[in-house]
């Protein structure tokens, strides 16, 4: 049983990896104030009908109620003049915005892609966000390629805005070393560093809990924080292995057997468990920590915009 | 005569219980009835494993209706350690699910919340 025990310990791999999901809560509030990057409508232009659209499908949008801001751009698209080629571009922006925002990467690629928006130039009036919400959303579907050409384009224009959008995605993919290489590259380095020190601090070690499991039926768990699995496993394990003693002892070969046969799932159960819920443990925290660096910072897309609809 | 007819009998309850695990493969304590399971399959279950499996389907469709679903995660532990069989086989399927029995308690901890058709709050703890 310590042999199997050993070797469990040892086979698992030091460094999990970890998978953590960092988002941020979108900011209703700074939606709904921030300017519109585009010209305001004409007298002339309010007379129309998709301009009309337009106005209404803006103060949904501002309300974040983008289903309905959405279908009302989509409405002005229809009676838009072909010749208006700069409120096309605007209304097909607000789309692709409002996908984004609305969590659906996939669909605010396909608008981009699908529209002039893909050949719009620096003089585009929402050229900078265009890049944030492109940068993000292929980095979301897993085009990273894409998302690097993207990421060479913002770096041209404002460095400082890469790099924090490098940290956004190291941060993002829980590549620890290399995010606190580029944390302590930052201009905000002190704080960012006080803030990762917490989960120098605060980790579990899998492969301590697993080895406290070993030695002690439930220690792993207690280690990790979770005290009534800590109390149940051991009580379990105490239970059972008297029972097999006992049964043997008494000459029950056969219930002794499966006594210990299933004592060995409850022993060797810890042992993994305990080494699974430390990296549980672990990513939780590093979740809660990149976050706060992340919003802190202003390192999400979404909260380095300048404009709105 | 008679005890032939009762051998019979037991055996075809046998054959209909086993039929029906077979034609379902959510249990009833199972509260993810309205989630798409991510595909497990890996290769095939070997023979342990499909006995497991069959062991917990017993459990799932006979014994857990007796006293209904009182699992704290999603997926429950019966289909935590079913799908843990079927993706690493018996012996460590068998592992997985003891620890998570283990962890079967109201104690919060640092897990991911989400909620049961019924609305509450469980947590969630899909097999690694």
């Amino acid at each position: 049983m310590a042999g199997l025990a050993l070797t469990q310990v040892s086979c698992q791999t030091a460094c999990q990896k970890m998978e953590p999901t960092i988002v941020c809560r979108l900011p209703t509030h700074r939606i709904s104030t921030l300017p519109s990057a585009f010209p305001p409508l004409s007298s002339e232009e309010r007379q129309q009908e998709w301009a009309k659209e337009l106005l209404i499908g803006d103060a949904f949008a501002k309300e974040c109620d983008f289903y309905r801001a959405i279908t009302c751009y989509k409405r002005a698209l229809i009676l838009l003049p072909s010749c208006e080629r700069e409120r096309s571009l605007q209304i097909h922006y607000n789309i692709t915005l409002c996908y984004y925002l609305g969590d659906k990467c996939q669909e605010a690629l396909n608008i981009f892609e699908a529209s002039d928006l893909s050949q719009v130039n620096p003089d585009f009036p929402a050229f900078n966000n265009l890049l944030l919400i492109v940068y993000d959303c292929y980095l979301q579907t897993q085009h990273e390629d894409k998302a690097e050409c993207v990421l060479e384009i913002i770096r041209k224009f404002s460095p400082e805005t890469a790099d924090d959008l490098f940290l956004y995605q190291n941060l993002k993919s829980g590549e620890i070393e290399s995010s606190r290489c580029l944390i302590s590259q930052h201009r905000e380095s002190e704080a960012m560093e006080m803030d990762f020190a917490f989960y120098d601090q605060f980790a579990k070690s899998p492969r301590k809990a697993r080895m406290l499991n070993a030695v002690l039926p439930g220690a792993g768990y207690y280690y990790v924080g979770q005290r009534r699995s800590a109390m149940t496993s051991f009580i379990i394990n105490a239970l059972f292995t008297a029972a097999a003693y006992q049964f043997f002892r008494n000459g029950y070969p056969a219930a002794g057997a499966i006594t210990a046969s299933i004592e060995a799932g409850w022993y060797l159960g810890g042992i993994n468990g305990a080494g699974l819920e430390a990296h549980e443990f672990n990513t939780r925290l590093y979740e809660g920590i990149s976050r706060k660096i992340l919003t802190d910072n202003a390192c999400f897309p979404v909260l380095m915009f300048e404009t709105s609809f | 005569m008679g005890r032939l007819y009762r051998q019979l009998s037991f055996l075809i309850g046998i054959f209909l219980i086993f039929s029906s695990l077979e034609a379902d493969p959510w249990g009833k304590d199972a509260d993810l009835v309205h989630c798409t399971p991510a595909p497990t399959q890996i290769c095939p279950p070997s023979l342990f494993a499909q006995w497991g499996i069959k062991a917990i389907r017993f459990h799932q469709e006979v014994i857990s209706p007796a006293d209904g679903p009182r699992s704290h995660f999603i997926p429950s532990s019966s289909q935590y350690t079913l799908e843990a069989m079927r993706k690493y086989g018996f012996f460590k399927g068998f592992t997985m699910g003891c620890d998570r029995l283990m962890r079967e308690n109201e104690e919060e901890w640092v897990y991911r919340k989400t909620r049961d058709g019924a609305g509450r709050t469980m947590k969630w703890d899909p097999v690694p």
